[in-house]
């Protein structure tokens, strides 16, 4: 058969097809667009908020290599080398560590590192150079400002380093320093190899490293970075490499956790994985639907085409011309759109919820998924008219309608025929489309529902109480910020207690203390030690050293780490409890102590604990002494009103503050927590401000308020980004409705003239095309109040269930008050429809 | 007794230069009872008759008396009403309400007027047009005969003035064609009703007691002269 030259036809029939509907078509590009512009906004906005997040955390964690070994020797650095599978290999040496006073408050580092391992820990100079000489050093701009030295290259630092053993003290010569990005926690110092190699010379190897150890010393330890050849499955990568070079658990490695496919969270995958199958199902809700709703007098047109003589191949080709022509058209706007709503919403999002800076990073990817999601969609959706007219002949195909009743049961029980009935019976027409347009309703009121309910079950007080257990909390600057390391427990002196106790408009105040020690632990205790240790090894120990090191405590020396807490009875009034009655005036006669459990979760973990109620217990002091008590009840101090680190397999006693300053090293509290009246609230928190800052600047405050407003923050985004998703889906269910109604009407129009023939007024026929809207509403709130309720309450437990202040609470008055909105539309939209029939 | 009169009835539609005349000036009568057809060629003006007569489509001049009350004075609203409970229709499609059963499909006028069903009546016609047996049944369920026979039974159920038929048997064979017609006849002769029937076929024309020709939207007499 030769090739008959009709492309131009095939094209002048494919533009006049496209002008002919012209209501149809812009509806389904108005589709692809909205459709289109979803995908690409949530795949920017998260692909800018990962990268940004990735950046941010790489700065956190220092560097931008994949991963690394710690406090390595030179005998394992020298067998690294050697692995062809890593590449960017670079290193730094730790010097020692730092005393100046002028740094206290400002973590910092001191270290050798070569030009490569400075510049992938952002920390390579600005201005200047990397230290060559014996006493030269290059920093940030954060150590110059810690000094109140100007940002000049010849200033000259004085430096007081420990390296373990020796307290030395130097005068350095800036050669070179930068501006440390302000995600970076911790602060560096290099100083020359030769500077390096003089004073803190390498581990040569693991004798070399115990010894250091012993000492409790990490000078001269090596601590390599490097790259592996791809970004993901890293743990998975770093453990082929150490069994590759034979390095066992002493060998301390680490991933760059900044990665996000370092190790995939599966909550978090689940999460992702859901938004993004709602927005696509919705998106192609939206496509598939009106595709299908117009399919009748699709089908009558081509059959049309077909009398005429024109061929299957010939109309596929006419078909998906027209649906490459809306495409072109409506994937590039619905992109361009998607990129401006993120522009716009990213900002929002990450200001309020995320502490990290983000931009918009736009990618060719992002664009390209989109664009492929939505066609797909389209190609699916348009074949199937043909697929129909291929299969019957073109006269039945010219007449056409889904709408004949065909599909309806053969007999039918008889009933009084009102509009309302007539209206009932006719959405069986077609009980596929009516399903899709009421699930589409239904998940945009669902989509409402789980929105109103995260934020109502986001308790306050939960959040809240979690950091700050009271209105104000003073403590040492070290237990404030994480990242000095040597933390402070007895940092706020009784002369402190006394000066912020006298502030006018606290109502309530209160101290917790508290010591370090070791207890032993003997008789039925040390079994129920053993026995815990047995039976849940893995909780407590993850490597070999920390498994020698418990076997030793349980095994032979029957000892534990302990705290030793002593409390005011404000703290005592808020402690956690999981066994037994607490009574303060029996408690504060010193006879008395509560014991923790030796593992913490959210359920009662009394019987983990060491010592249960009404047994004796010999608590082991700091000091060498010890004292005999009796167990009041099993509990330990509240999250924000302890020192909020733990060591493992260890145990807690809290005893009355005047208990424990009887054998406590000073007198010296932990934490100051008070409470104020609501008027007396801005004076007190100046003062606080003024005291910390100027009077006593080792001590650092935080505030409820502060928690609150992020509190109320985090509790926007989750409304807003909801809201947008729901308004998004009511959008769509709402168009669909539309077009359903539209095309229905349009189909019937010959039966409603017959039917106003024989007598059925324009307001009876009204009535019963309202009807068929309302019907679909009531299909819809009785889908949402059932099934709805039930993926309501997990769909909402799935996204914040795991968050700490997470109560779920059941709520249901945005799905009612979505009722009369949707019912007058549903009475519009046909009564709009009809008018113009 | 006059059941409907139409006094120069025009029907034009603007085309171009000049309108096209549709009907132009049509004068008839039809008396209670009377059985009459309206026989005319393609494109004759027949269907746009039967559809003023129906008060389906307004005319351009002229007048529509049914029981001597002038159709278009009325708006549509009441027009509607006046039609349901005045004349019966019967289409060439048969166009019953395909989610409606047989037995509701011949009662929807007069439910839709509010009014209780006469059931003895009403069973009465179904009785006559052999379609008790099929009550329930759906329209899908229906051979074309029967689908017209159900369209009858709605059309006498309001016992209307009278009834305009469209070419009712134009998508019938011709055995059906006839039960059809003779049904149409008997029930109509039963009950006393007037029928005025449409069609293009002479010999279907025959069956009547008077026969109006139109053609070029006027009426004709036997001998080819126009009737003023």
């Amino acid at each position: 058969m030769s090739n008959v030259k009709n492309k131009k036809c095939i094209d002048n029939l494919c533009r006049k097809s496209i002008f002919a509907n012209v209501r149809r078509n812009v509806i389904l590009a108005f589709a692809i667009i909205l459709s289109t512009m979803m995908l690409t906004t949530l795949f920017t906005v998260s692909g800018s908020i990962i990268k940004s997040v990735e950046q941010s955390t790489l700065l956190q964690v220092g560097t931008s290599s994949h991963a690394g070994f710690k406090f390595m020797t030179e005998e394992e650095y020298e067998i690294l080398k050697t692995d062809s599978g890593i590449r960017d290999l670079s290193y730094n040496v730790i010097v020692g560590s730092l005393l100046n006073d002028e740094l206290y408050e400002d973590y910092t580092e001191i270290r050798y590192t070569t030009d490569e391992c400075a510049k992938t820990s952002f920390s390579y100079p600005e201005v200047g150079r990397l230290p060559e000489d014996m006493y030269e050093i290059a920093t940030c701009t954060d150590v110059l400002d810690d000094f109140g030295l100007p940002y000049e290259l010849g200033e000259t630092l004085h430096l007081i380093i420990y390296d373990g053993e020796t307290i030395r003290e130097f005068d350095f010569v800036l050669s070179g320093y930068w501006e440390k990005p302000a995600a970076t926690l911790a602060n560096q110092i290099y100083v020359s190899k030769q500077f390096q190699e003089t004073y803190a010379p390498v581990w040569k190897d693991a004798e070399d490293k115990e010894a250091h150890l012993m000492n409790q010393s990490y000078t001269g330890a090596i601590n390599p970075d490097f790259n592996f050849s791809s970004k993901f499955n890293l743990e998975g990568q770093m453990a082929d490499l150490k069994e590759r070079l034979g390095f066992g658990p002493e060998v301390n490695d680490g991933i760059n956790w900044a990665y996000a496919t370092a190790k995939t969270d599966p909550t978090s995958v689940i999460m992702i994985a859901f938004i993004l199958m709602l927005i696509m199902g919705s998106g192609y809700l939206i496509i598939y639907n009106i595709f299908c709703i117009a399919v009748s007098s699709d089908i009558r047109y081509y059959g049309l085409l077909k009398t005429v003589g024109t061929t299957n191949k010939q109309l596929k080709r006419l078909i998906i011309r027209q649906a490459v022509l809306l495409g072109v058209i409506g994937i590039p706007v619905g992109m361009a759109f998607g990129y401006l709503v993120s522009v716009v919403l990213l900002p929002v999002i990450t200001e309020n919820m995320l502490n990290v800076p983000c931009e918009i990073h736009p990618s060719i990817l992002i664009f390209v998924l989109s664009a492929l999601f939505a066609w797909i969609t389209i190609r699916i959706s348009c074949i199937k008219p043909c697929k129909v007219v291929k299969k019957i002949s073109p006269v039945e195909a010219v007449r056409y309608s889904e709408y004949t009743g065909a599909n309806l049961s053969k007999k039918k029980k008889t009933n009084k025929v009102t509009p309302f009935s007539m209206a009932r019976e006719n959405l069986k027409r077609n009980k596929k489309k009516s399903f899709v347009v009421v699930l589409s309703l239904s998940l945009s009121v669902l989509m409402i529902n789980v929105t109103v309910s995260i934020t109502k079950s986001f308790d306050k007080n939960k959040f809240v109480s979690n950091f700050a257990a009271s209105d104000f909390t003073v403590a040492e600057g070290s237990l404030m910020n994480r990242n000095l390391s040597n933390e402070v427990f007895d940092g706020v002196s009784q002369a402190d207690i006394e000066e912020l106790s006298s502030i006018p408009g606290i109502t309530d105040i209160g101290a917790s203390y508290m010591m370090e020690s070791q207890q032993e632990v003997e008789g039925i205790a040390c079994e129920r030690m053993i026995s815990l240790y047995e039976a849940h090894t893995e909780w407590f120990v993850y490597d070999e050293e920390s498994k020698m090191l418990y076997d030793d405590w349980v095994y032979n020396r029957h000892v534990m780490a302990s705290h030793v807490y002593g409390v005011d009875e404000f703290v005592f009034d808020n402690m956690d409890i999981d066994a037994g009655d607490l009574d303060w005036e029996k408690f504060s006669t010193g006879k008395y102590v509560i014991v923790s459990a030796s593992v913490k979760s959210s359920q009662d973990d009394s019987e983990y604990a060491m010592y249960q109620i009404g047994e004796k217990v010999n608590v082991c002091f700091q000091d060498g002494t010890s004292a005999e008590y009796e167990v009041m009840a099993i509990g330990d101090l509240s999250y924000a009103m302890g020192p909020q680190h733990s060591h493992g397999l260890d145990i807690y006693f809290t005893l009355p503050a005047d208990e424990y300053l009887k054998h406590a090293p000073s007198e010296g509290a932990m934490k100051l927590f008070f409470n104020v009246e609501e008027e007396a609230y801005a004076d007190v928190a100046a003062f606080v401000e003024k005291y910390c800052s100027e009077i006593n600047s080792r001590l650092g405050y935080e505030s409820r308020e502060t928690y609150l407003e992020d509190f109320e923050d985090m509790v926007n985004v989750f409304l807003i980004v909801g809201g947008a998703l729901s308004l998004i889906i009511a959008l769509i269910g709402i168009l669909n409705f539309v077009n359903l109604t539209y095309t229905s009407i349009h189909e019937r129009k010959k039966e409603l003239e017959v039917l106003r023939a024989i007598g059925m007024t324009r307001k009876q026929q009204k009535g019963m095309l309202i009807g068929e809207g309302v019907i679909h509403i009531i299909l819809t709130f009785a889908l949402v109040l059932t099934i709805g309720m039930l993926l309501n309450y997990l769909i909402v437990n799935l996204i914040a269930g795991g968050m700490i202040m997470f109560t779920y609470r059941f709520v249901i008055w945005p799905v009612l008050a979505c009722i009369p909105v949707f019912v007058l539309v549903s009475m519009a939209i046909p009564a709009a429809v009809i008018r113009n029939i | 007794m006059e059941i409907l009169r139409t006094e120069n009835l025009k029907k034009y539609y603007e085309q171009g230069v000049s309108p096209v005349k549709a009907i132009d000036g049509v004068n008839i009568s039809v008396a209670q009872g009377e059985f009459v057809t309206i026989v005319g060629t393609s494109g004759s003006g027949k269907s746009t008759l039967l559809n003023m007569l129906g008060g389906l489509d307004t005319p351009t001049e002229g007048k529509v008396y049914v029981d001597g009350k002038d159709i278009f004075g009325l708006n549509e609203e009441e027009r509607t009403i006046f039609r349901r409970r005045k004349i019966g229709f019967v289409f060439q499609a048969f166009n019953l309400v395909p989610v409606l059963n047989v037995y509701e499909n011949i009662v929807l006028p007069i439910q839709l007027d509010g009014n209780d069903v006469d059931e003895k009546f009403v069973n009465e016609i179904i009785d006559i047009l052999g379609m008790t047996e099929k009550k329930s049944s759906m329209p899908n369920q229906l051979s074309g005969g029967q689908q017209q026979r159900v369209a009858i039974a709605r059309a006498l159920a309001t016992k209307p003035s009278f009834i305009l038929a469209d070419e009712p048997t134009g998508n019938l064979d011709s055995k059906t064609s006839q039960d059809v017609l003779g049904l149409l006849k008997t029930t109509g002769a039963k009950f006393g009703q007037t029928i005025i029937m449409i069609t293009h076929n002479e010999e279907i024309a025959q069956m009547a007691d008077r026969i109006i020709h139109i053609e070029d939207g006027h009426v004709i007499s036997k001998d080819g002269e126009k009737n003023e």
